[in-house]
């Protein structure tokens, strides 16, 4: 992994299209600025790892009986 | 084309249906093409299958059917992914999990499959500002709350 130490209004370029900025740094928390282009997806990992976990949970689904999926929508 | 499917053996499907996930799904980012299965045994629920390997497949559902009230909005960049500046053409699907109980079953209504018909191609988008959960409760709480009342009694 690369480390590097900014400051705050310094920023990073990765490649040739992406820019990370330090916004603001608080206690504990920092705010970054990121400039991509649109079809570069930025996530945050948590949300993207829930729904990873969500996807490889999905996969696993039973098949439920035909009397069990009607009842499922109430 | 001969599809061959894990639950439901081998299918014939039209060439024409396969849509193009450019991403793969997180959790399955080599997963690029896929057709959505209409099986009757199934209804209301549809079957999102790989043609890929392994041949995985996730129960999707019109997420409207549940919630008649959700809604998001498409960030530009999905709009882009998706080859349309118009909502109108996209058909929206939410993945279900349905596990070994089914009255634990959810939807996540936080990343809903949408496909570009017109285009076929389709995208996961993830609705980062939103309200909606990954794993919102299938079961009508109302259910849950009659059969919580029947178990007590």
């Amino acid at each position: 992994m690369l480390v590097f130490t900014r400051k705050k209004d310094e920023s990073l370029i990765i490649g040739n299209e992406i820019e990370v900025t330090i916004l603001s740094i608080g206690s504990g928390n920092v705010k970054v600025g990121i400039n991509a282009p649109r079809h570069i997806s930025v996530h945050r990992h948590e949300v993207y790892e829930a729904i990873k976990r969500e996807n490889l949970a999905a996969a696993q689904s039973q098949i439920p009986k035909p009397d069990i999926l009607k009842k499922l929508l109430g | 084309m001969l599809i061959h499917t894990l639950n439901f053996g081998d299918l014939e499907v039209p060439e024409d249906k396969v849509i193009t996930f450019k991403e793969g799904l997180p959790g399955f980012p080599q997963m690029h093409r896929f057709v959505v299965l209409e099986l009757e045994e199934l209804k209301p629920f549809q079957y999102l299958q790989a043609l890929d390997e392994p041949p995985i497949s996730l129960f999707i559902i019109n997420p409207f059917l549940v919630d008649p009230t959700y809604e998001f909005r498409l960030a530009d960049s999905d709009m882009e992914d998706l080859k349309s500046m118009n909502s109108a053409e996209m058909a929206v699907y939410a993945v279900a999990t349905i596990p070994e109980d089914p009255n634990k079953a959810t939807l996540n209504l936080m990343a809903p499959i949408v496909i570009n018909d017109r285009v076929r191609c389709g995208k996961q988008v993830i609705l980062h500002e939103s309200k909606y959960s990954v794993k919102h409760p299938l079961l009508d709480s109302s259910i849950q709350n009659t059969k919580n009342a029947q178990q007590a009694h």
